[in-house]
């Protein structure tokens, strides 16, 4: 509070205001204001990543005294075709929940930005919706959908014959793309939204503009939309991939990450390796190879949207 | 002009993905009305209608839905304002003030948001442990605190860098010190952006499934999302209508608030607000 009084007057270079060049500096207070998060930060996020590097180089189960053990836990999973599996799975993750959302998305605004849609309000609504709930709660509604007397099921076998009635989450090929839909619905709605509220900046003129030039609905959409919602393309990309890369509750929810290994993802591989079966060491690694495959993928993401300017 | 056709066409594709998302829910919430002995089918109009599968899921003691949403509400009641005051003021400083190293600190908060709780979950376990604070609510509110905060400063930064300057210098020029211009000039008008960052950081607090079944082992202190998990363990897990009954009332307190923001701003203000 001092501080912030001694500030209020245009003060000469020296006291609370400083010169330093062409450069105004706002003394003291700005590093007050960042202290109390950034300390909270320090303590929760950037400390404990730093000590799970160094768990990621040991061999303990979390009670006996650590064995140092180089990258062993690293050459370990990049050698064992199981672990390998489940980045395999997180991959395919991003398809379903980031890739393939973002598609139908930036389809669907393309539709909505040439029609003056009604009941937008409504749609947008109703879109944006499994977004919100927890993914423990989509886990539960799909499981009921998918289950052999669920609703799914009742349709194939209405209209294939009873024999068309499957168990999708505990069939070795279905498991995974069944899951994948559940990523598509849970995201899907949010990237609509988002891209939607991208749209809103452009202005109609250009859309005008563009069809006097003659360009075809294809064209429009390349030429308007598509520059118009770029910022907000490269957030949802950014946030379903990290979402779709840390796939932990549906699989755990549904499938316990099998049949077999289908849908077992790094997250679920590392919580079982920590939580239940005492390998700390392999985990943390699991969650270091995690965090460098999102940072690079976030990194490129950015590249590649950036670029585009 | 777009032809009546394709006008046409545009409503019948945007409302059947509409119907897509919706379709879940409308499964869910009419298996959850059958009575508990009933044999539930997929797409079956419940007959008759029936609350006492939710009523035996909220008064079961073993799955403790009940007690499981006070915590949840008792952690976000502690998460999301601390969050939010804390992100206010990283955002003012990072948004409106010129600082030393302003940029790499900056940097360095907004790299927690490619952090996932993965990469932080197993030391904080182990020192949580040591400490005794597993089993306890600061076990929850400290991570989701600090990983909240990445986000938030995100947020109130963009926020702040997008503020009129000229108001927050003429108020500056009228004698008030910058601590006044933040609570009497910049918050009464923020009220959108805060409000949706707090709905944001809500839905996270209260969906967070990872962090509840590794700090949380005791029943009586478990989240809502981990409870529906242990309630699908328990011998319900099979019967329809008793997840689908708790997944509704796990989902009820999010989606009334997110109905309440979308119908004071609009539902894009959740998704909105990138411009970074």
């Amino acid at each position: 509070m001092t501080v912030a009084a001694a500030e209020t007057r245009p003060a000469p270079a020296g006291t609370a205001t400083r010169r330093t060049g062409r450069k105004r500096y706002d003394g003291a207070m700005p590093y007050l204001l960042v202290l109390p998060g950034l300390a909270c930060y320090a303590l929760f996020v950037l400390s404990p990543i730093v000590q799970t590097v160094e768990l990621s180089f040991q061999r303990t189960d979390g009670l006996t005294t650590p064995v140092w053990v180089g990258l062993r836990n690293f050459t370990d999973i990049l050698t064992d075709p199981q672990q390998l599996a489940s980045f395999a799975v997180s991959l395919a993750m991003v398809f379903f929940t980031c890739l393939l959302p973002v598609a139908v998305a930036l389809a669907l605004v393309g539709l909505i930005a040439r029609t003056r849609v009604r009941g937008l309000s409504v749609l947008r609504f109703l879109y944006f919706l499994p977004y919100t709930v927890a993914l423990a709660v989509v886990a539960i509604a799909w499981r009921w959908l998918y289950a052999t007397d669920g609703s799914i099921n009742e349709i194939v076998g209405a209209v294939f014959g009873h024999g068309a009635v499957t168990d999708y989450l505990g069939n070795f090929d279905l498991a995974l793309p069944a899951l994948g839909v559940v990523g598509f619905w849970a995201t899907f709605g949010y990237v609509t939204v988002l891209l939607l509220s991208g749209t809103q900046h452009v202005s109609r003129e250009l859309y005008e503009a563009a069809r006097m030039d003659g360009a075809g609905p294809l064209r429009e959409f390349f030429v308007v939309t598509l520059p118009g919602v770029r910022q907000e393309l490269r957030v949802a990309l950014v946030m379903t991939f990290i979402m779709a890369m840390r796939t932990f509750d549906l699989p755990l929810m549904t499938t316990s990450g099998g049949p077999g290994y289908t849908t077992t993802t790094p997250s679920l591989l590392m919580y079982q390796d920590v939580f239940e079966n005492g390998k700390v060491g392999s985990g943390a690694a699991i969650a270091v190879l995690l965090t460098l495959v999102m940072v690079v993928g976030v990194v490129l993401i950015n590249r590649t949207m950036s670029a585009k300017d | 002009m777009v032809s009546r056709h394709e006008k046409l066409l545009t409503y019948v594709v945007l409302y059947l993905f509409a119907l897509f998302a919706a379709y879940p829910f409308i499964s869910t919430i009419l298996v959850a009305f059958n009575a508990p002995d009933s044999s539930a089918s997929g797409l079956g109009i419940p007959s008759p209608w029936s609350v006492r599968s939710f009523v035996e899921t909220w008064t079961n003691a073993n799955a403790g839905i009940g007690r499981s949403l006070l915590n949840s509400l008792i952690l976000a009641g502690v998460v999301v304002p601390v969050s939010v005051l804390l992100s206010i003021f990283t955002g003012y400083a990072f948004g409106s003030m010129r600082f030393r190293f302003s940029k790499a600190l900056y940097g360095l908060i907004i790299f927690g948001l490619m952090v996932p709780y993965e990469a932080t979950i197993i030391p904080l376990y182990y020192e949580f442990r040591q400490y005794g604070l597993l089993d306890t609510y600061w076990a929850m509110i400290l991570p989701d605190i600090a990983g909240s905060l990445p986000f938030g400063t995100f947020w109130m930064t963009a926020f702040f860098r997008s503020f009129p300057r000229p108001l927050l210098e003429s108020a500056r020029m009228d004698g008030a010190s910058r601590w006044t211009v933040l609570w009497r000039v910049v918050v009464p008008t923020a009220g959108a952006p805060i409000f949706t960052l707090a709905t944001i950081l809500f839905i996270w607090t209260w969906n967070n499934l990872l962090l509840a079944i590794v700090m949380i082992s005791n029943p009586k202190l478990q989240m809502a999302p981990a409870a529906l998990n242990f309630f699908v363990g328990l011998q319900y897990g099979s019967n329809y209508q008793f997840t689908c009954a708790a997944a509704i009332i796990v989902a009820l307190p999010v989606m009334i608030i997110y109905y309440l923001l979308q119908r004071r701003y609009g539902s894009d203000v959740l998704a909105g607000a990138v411009k970074g």
